[in-house]
C-alpha cells in the first residue's frame, strides 16, 4: 500500500435509507478501497451497508432524526471505518448460533454479517451523550484478528 | 435501485424475474411488494435471473426468505441463479447457501424447478425414507420421517420437512 493513500477521511449523511447507495459510492471511490480486490471491497461495502442500516432503522427508527457519521482511516496495513450515531444507543441483538440456525431470520443478521466480513469489530454505546459506534477493521493483507467487544 | 421484470418461460409453469440494480433497505420494499404481487396473482415457480443484481444487503436477503416462505406455503419455489461472483461468494462466505436453491445457470435453475415438480407429481418428493446431505459437513443421513436431526459427524441441527 503506497504512503500517500494515508489520509482520514470524515463523512455525516443523513440517515435516510435513499442515501445508502451514496454512502457505498463514496466508499467506493476511496483510493485505498479502489485498489482492494473485487470481493473484499463488495465485503467492505456489506459491512458499511449493514453499519448504516442499523443506525437508520435502530438508532433513529427510520424518522431520519439526525446523521450517520461515518471516518475512515486508512495505513499502509488497514482500513478502519467508524460508523457513529447520536440515536438511542440501540444493543446489538443477541448473538445467535448461526451454524446451528435452521432457518435465514432478518433480525441480527446486520450485526453477524458484519463481523463475519470484517476483520475486527468493536462496539461501543456512549450511555452519555447517546447514541452507538461501531468501529470495523479490514486489513489489506487478509490478515484476520477478531476481536469482538461489547 | 430495482429494475424488476418477469415473464413465464415459454410453455412453462415456471416465472422468470430478472433483477437489474441492487437491493438494499431503499429497494427492498419495491422489491417486495413486486414479487409478492407476482404470487399473489398465482405464480409458484419462480428463478430470479441475478446476471444484473450488483449489490444485495440483509434486506435483501429479507425479502428472498418471505418469497421462500410464502412459496413453500403454496408448495411452490424460487431459483435464484447467474449471481455474479462476488454475491455468490457471500452466500457461501455467510452459510446461507443451505437457505435458499442457487444455480449458476438458467438451465440449471429450470431443471431444478422440473425436478420438483416431477417429483411432486410422482409424490416422491417428500418421500422418506430419505438420504439427505448435512448442510454443514456434508455427511449423508438417512431420514426416517420429517423433523429435527443432530448431525452424527458435526452434531448440527438439520430440520426436514
Amino acid at each position: 500500500m503506497a504512503t500517500h493513500y494515508k489520509k482520514d477521511v470524515k463523512i455525516n449523511v443523513p440517515a435516510f435509507n435513499e442515501y445508502l447507495e451514496a454512502i457505498r459510492n463514496f466508499i467506493e471511490h476511496i483510493p485505498a478501497v479502489k485498489i482492494m480486490g473485487s470481493q473484499d471491497r463488495f465485503n467492505l461495502l456489506l459491512a458499511v451497508e449493514e453499519a448504516s442500516e442499523n443506525v437508520i432503522k435502530h438508532a433513529y427508527d427510520e424518522k431520519a432524526k439526525g446523521d450517520i457519521e461515518i471516518d475512515i482511516t486508512t495505513d499502509d496495513e488497514k482500513i478502519t471505518i467508524i460508523i457513529s450515531d447520536r440515536g438511542k444507543g440501540y444493543v446489538p441483538k443477541e448473538k445467535l448460533d448461526w451454524d446451528h440456525v435452521t432457518e435465514l431470520k432478518v433480525g441480527g443478521l446486520g450485526i453477524y454479517i458484519i463481523e463475519k466480513l470484517m476483520d475486527r469489530v468493536k462496539y461501543h454505546i456512549d450511555k452519555e451523550k447517546g447514541g452507538t459506534r461501531i468501529k470495523m477493521v479490514k486489513y489489506f493483507n487478509g490478515k484476520k484478528a477478531k476481536e469482538k467487544v461489547l | 435501485m430495482i429494475v424488476i421484470n418477469g415473464n413465464y418461460l415459454e410453455g412453462t409453469k415456471i416465472f422468470k424475474i430478472t433483477l437489474q440494480g441492487y437491493i438494499d433497505s431503499s429497494s427492498s420494499q419495491e422489491f417486495q411488494k413486486k414479487a409478492l404481487e407476482y404470487i399473489d396473482g398465482g405464480i409458484k415457480y419462480i428463478i430470479f435471473d441475478c446476471r444484473e443484481l450488483t449489490f444485495i444487503s440483509s434486506a435483501g436477503f429479507g425479502v428472498f426468505t418471505l418469497i421462500n416462505k410464502k412459496l413453500k406455503t403454496l408448495n411452490g419455489l424460487a431459483v435464484i441463479y447467474n449471481l455474479i461472483k462476488e454475491i455468490k461468494n457471500i452466500f457461501e462466505l455467510l452459510g446461507f447457501k443451505r437457505f435458499f436453491n442457487l444455480s449458476d445457470t438458467q438451465e440449471e435453475a429450470v431443471g431444478f424447478v422440473k425436478k420438483y415438480l416431477e417429483e411432486s407429481k410422482t409424490g416422491t418428493t417428500n418421500a422418506f425414507p430419505r438420504i439427505i446431505e448435512c448442510y454443514n459437513c456434508h455427511q449423508k443421513l438417512r431420514i426416517l420421517s420429517a423433523g429435527k436431526y443432530r448431525c452424527i459427524k458435526c452434531e448440527s441441527i438439520l430440520e426436514v420437512s
